[in-house]
């Protein structure tokens, strides 16, 4: 239930750092104890994701992180091209 | 530290007078250098041409004020911030403030203040950066924009510029150069920003990583400035 809180958020930011918005896709693997929550964007959009030098690819999952860690999950962020 | 040179006058708002209101505006627009589009006009006095132009006659003035260039920046730091705290499911307070063309913006949360902060105020990093990179695509361009949790980093940079000081009367005491502690890049620049004004210390940055800091040194009286020995 609270991934899916954690999924609306991480959607609803990526919205706001593409140009193609519609073309998010998020899904959710689960592997060993942790969940992953895998995003895909569209193919001109995956720099805006992760930003220079990563910087905003560790922002998201920062906050990915925050989020399990008050959920008392452990959710992973993934960044699919 | 280097200092950008703006070109446009950053007061807030122009008078001019002229003999019509258009070229009073003209005036004033040349003043600010600003463009029609960048300002917003306010007529003080319409002005009078008098009888035969001479009897009574009174120039017309106009107020041009530069349209607010962070216009926007908290809405969209909230509209971020929305999405954030609803996902962790906490109340939220926002306060902001914009002084010149930098803005503000602390939020309080009830519980999560120290999530939101995280290690050294790692998490808040990522948070700024992510507002940061939000109202840059929207707003078309970079703002100055500090985003707080809790008044963590008020009360960061109000320790570092004290630290800085009573670094600097050391420095002052023996002559000698004094390191501050490793510190983040937007920690540092406070740390210089606060020693910039004392004309007889100067700061600069050494190390590497996370191991940079700010190293405090006399400056010599001109003439016999002493080479720095790289040790």
């Amino acid at each position: 239930m609270s991934v899916e809180d954690i999924k609306k958020m991480v959607r609803e930011l990526a919205a706001m750092l593409v140009d193609e918005p519609d073309k998010i896709e998020i899904s959710e693997e689960q592997r060993d104890k942790a969940i992953i929550v895998v995003i895909s964007v569209a193919e001109d959009d995956v720099g805006k994701i992760i930003g220079k030098n990563g910087q905003t690819a560790k922002a998201l999952r920062a906050l990915v992180n925050a989020a399990s860690a008050r959920k008392g999950k452990k959710v992973l962020l993934e960044i699919r091209e | 530290m280097q200092r950008r040179n703006n070109s446009q006058d950053d007061s807030k708002y122009v008078k001019a007078r002229g003999k019509t209101v258009e070229k009073a505006l003209k005036k004033a627009l040349k003043k600010m250098s600003a463009n029609i589009n960048e300002v917003e006009v306010e007529i003080e006095d319409p002005g009078e041409k008098g009888f035969l132009g001479i009897l009574g006659a009174r120039d017309a003035e106009v107020k041009v004020t530069r349209k607010m260039r962070n216009a926007g920046v908290e809405e969209i730091a909230n509209e971020v911030m929305k999405i954030i705290l609803d996902c962790l499911d906490v109340k939220y307070r926002v306060f902001s403030e914009t002084e010149g063309d930098s803005t503000y913006i602390n939020i309080e949360t009830v519980g999560v203040d120290g999530l939101l902060i995280g290690r050294k105020g790692d998490t808040l990093d990522s948070l700024q950066h992510l507002v940061g990179r939000i109202i840059s695509k929207r707003l078309g361009g970079y703002r100055r924009m500090t985003l707080d949790v809790g008044g963590y980093l008020k009360n960061r940079y109000d320790i570092i510029r004290k630290k800085a000081r009573k670094a600097a009367k050391k420095v002052r005491k023996t002559g000698r150069d004094t390191g501050l502690d490793p510190m983040k890049s937007s920690e540092r620049r406070i740390a210089h920003i606060e020693l910039t004004d004392e004309d007889d210390l100067s700061t600069y940055t050494v190390g590497s990583g996370k191991l940079r800091k700010v190293i405090i040194t006399p400056v010599k009286p001109e003439g016999n400035r002493k080479k720095k020995s790289g040790r």
